[in-house]
């Protein structure tokens, strides 16, 4: 089954997988870039919380991990927890004449919960902005008709 | 801002977006009317509908011995807007990591 993506984003880094998996996994490399007050330990079931910078406290479960090449949790504001989603990174070696360069992929999908489990979207089919944004346009298109 | 994850949910099977574009494009339909436009039973498409309605994309009113649907489409906004909120975060947030690893590599 293919897993949508709800956002989703790429960058080229030019930096080894190895440094590009510690920034992403260690409170120290996170620190730098994702927000502060860092708890995190980067080992499945494993609670952690973050303050994104310029958001509210987070707290989150590691979800998987796979060295150098996976890593996910899933996070929700301290004052609304039913506000989940789940953030995965994936990382790809890519190599060219200016030295390693690493690939990384960012998807943030919401958690919905079913039977009382929270659980992400993965859903078949089409890339959900483009698939949302054109529900929107047909809906928008349309006004309601007045009662 | 309102939790997207409904919307999502409810908008996740492809039949049921196809319930909800049919609706849109009538501005209010029935289970009925629907079933001609859509290739599942007539039941099939009031269960979609009651999904939908439920997420607060359609909303349901009497008429006759069915419901007639009518589109309420602000849970749209508010998702997209999730979606371009989300979105701008994960852009800054890449934009510093790629400076912390122009400082670590």
């Amino acid at each position: 089954m293919v897993v949508e993506q709800v956002v989703r984003r790429t960058v080229e880094l030019e930096a080894s997988v190895e440094d590009v998996w510690a920034l992403l996994t260690e409170p120290e490399g996170l620190a730098g870039w994702l927000g502060e007050e860092v708890e995190l330990v980067p080992e499945p079931g494993t609670p952690g919380r973050v303050r994104p910078t310029g958001g509210a406290r987070h707290r989150l479960v590691v979800d998987e991990v796979e060295p150098g090449r996976r890593f996910g949790f899933t996070w929700w504001p301290v004052e609304r927890p039913t506000d989940a989603s789940r953030v995965t990174f994936t990382l790809d070696f890519t190599l060219d004449a200016d030295g390693p360069r690493t690939r990384l992929t960012v998807v943030e999908v919401p958690v919905v919960r079913a039977g009382g489990r929270p659980c992400a979207l993965g859903l078949d089919g089409d890339v959900w902005a483009d698939r949302l944004l054109g529900l929107e346009l047909t809906v928008l298109a349309r006004p309601c008709v007045p009662a | 801002m309102a939790d997207p994850g409904p919307v999502f949910a409810a908008l996740s099977d492809p039949t049921r977006r196809a319930v909800l574009e049919a609706v849109a494009s009538r501005g209010t339909a029935t289970a009925t009317e629907l079933a001609g436009e859509v290739p599942v039973t007539r039941q099939a498409v009031a269960k979609h509908l009651q999904v939908l309605a439920d997420a607060g994309l359609v909303s349901p009113e009497r008429a006759g011995r069915e419901q007639r649907y009518r589109l309420t489409p602000a849970p749209f906004t508010e998702a997209v807007a999730w979606m371009a909120e989300v979105g701008a975060e994960w852009d800054r947030r890449l934009a510093r990591l790629r400076r912390a690893v122009g400082g670590h590599s």
